[in-house]
């Protein structure tokens, strides 16, 4: 290993987190076997028969007409144009794993105090997410963001964790991100880790962000998996889905996941 | 020129880094039996698609990306340490139990294009060239996250921030 940018002190800290099982062997002939033909991958047959059902549904008069009616699939995402450190930060790290972000497009989709949710659509047909929080602004500590895969994309709520902090009293803090695709929603609500409410505005194109802050760990009690309701206008719940934020791993620990349904 | 069937490097690669690559995939799925999953589904398309392999950079840096989308795709629990965890409490070593933690909190926070290059930085051993490669990004971007990461985790380990 070359000695650019490796810090020992970390090093072997992350040793303890995955240490390296040099007795592991794999089994190349496995391996051979899968690509051997014999044995077609679930993935690729799904592929085939998604692939088959879309030719077959474009080539139908509701197909075309659902197309149609989808329309132009960026022109959903609206708000106001985001600064540059921010652009410059979907930017810099374009093209991400498998997703393509368009940086121009970012805009500011939801906020909650200093803490600012950006969104950017990406050639994908999705989108792509940048928080900027006070300790992580994204002029100062780029980090690209996170992309929406299809499938999260087309759920009717995603949500997850976008940055974490704690301050010196020990508080722990937490920012949860999301989208609900429901167009008549108006707020968020949903529990922190100690059960409290959580109650945030939808802002832009069905985004949302929500500060979360804690004296307890999120896993203090087991998983934190609170129920999301999306409440429209008259206070009407439009939608209830429990959604994992943090998973308990060990007592004490706790493991997050970016948004996802 | 054609290029001559990469097949037998990749055999190779399989059984030289093994361990490398189980030690990726199980810290982005969180699961050492999705991880060995990961790592044959990812040799297995490595072999199907190798005629696709243009030659532009290692072919190394090629499967680790197969290999990566494969883990990313399996798990969605990422850095979910129980095993060693478990593995240190049974061994009575807390000394350390409070840092290791906060590391883990630290890291599973961070967004995922950080982890990975962290990843494949200390686990798969691989240089900014080939980092950068794997994961389809510039070299530079691969400093800067690498440095981001730094700090995030610096600052975690010494002010208890995650």
């Amino acid at each position: 290993m070359t000695s650019i940018d490796f810090d020992p002190l970390l090093a072997a800290e992350l040793e303890a987190l995955v240490p390296l099982d040099e007795q592991a062997r794999g089994d190349w002939r496995d391996v051979e076997h899968r690509a051997g033909g014999s044995r077609r991958s679930p993935t690729l047959l799904l592929a085939a028969t998604l692939a088959a059902m879309l030719v077959a549904l474009l080539v139908t008069p509701l197909g075309g007409a659902l197309v149609r009616g989808v329309g132009d699939l960026s022109s959903w995402l609206t708000g106001s144009p985001a600064p540059e450190s921010v652009v410059s930060d979907f930017g810099s790290y374009a093209p991400q794993l498998g997703f393509d972000p368009e940086p121009g497009r970012a805009v500011l989709v939801a906020q909650d105090g200093d803490v600012i949710l950006y969104a950017t659509i990406n050639k994908q047909g999705t989108y792509c997410l940048v928080a900027s929080t006070p300790w992580k602004r994204p002029d100062k500590l780029p980090d690209g963001g996170t992309c929406i895969s299809r499938a999260y994309a087309a759920a009717p709520l995603i949500a997850g964790l976008v940055g974490a902090s704690s301050s010196a009293d020990g508080t722990q803090i937490y920012v949860i991100a999301g989208r609900t695709t429901d167009a008549a929603a108006r707020t968020i609500r949903f529990s922190d880790p100690t059960g409290a409410p959580i109650e945030r505005a939808i802002g832009s194109s069905g985004f949302f962000v929500a500060t979360v802050e804690t004296d307890e760990p999120a896993c203090e009690s087991g998983d934190w998996r609170p129920a999301f309701d999306v409440i429209g206008a008259n206070g009407d719940e439009r939608e209830n889905v429990t959604i994992t934020l943090g998973s308990a791993t060990v007592p004490g620990g706790c493991s997050f996941e970016a948004p996802h349904p | 020129m054609r290029r001559a069937d990469p097949l037998p490097e990749l055999e190779e690669l399989y059984r030289e880094g093994f361990a490398r690559f189980l030690r990726v995939a199980q810290a982005v799925t969180g699961d050492r039996e999705s991880a060995r999953d990961a790592v044959q589904e990812g040799f297995f398309k490595a072999i199907r698609h190798r005629r696709s392999f243009r030659g532009r950079g290692p072919l190394e840096a090629w499967v680790w990306r197969i290999v990566l989308n494969e883990a990313r795709h399996a798990g969605r629990r990422p850095l979910d340490l129980t095993v060693e965890a478990e593995r240190e409490s049974a061994n009575g070593n807390g000394d350390s139990g409070d840092e290791e933690e906060r590391l883990r909190v630290a890291v599973s926070a961070l967004p995922e294009r950080q982890r990975l290059v962290l990843f494949l930085r200390y686990y798969a051993d691989l240089d900014y060239a080939a980092i950068a490669l794997a994961l389809g990004i510039e070299r530079g971007t691969v400093s800067a996250t690498l440095s981001a990461v730094h700090a995030s985790l610096r600052r975690a380990l010494t002010e208890a921030p995650m």
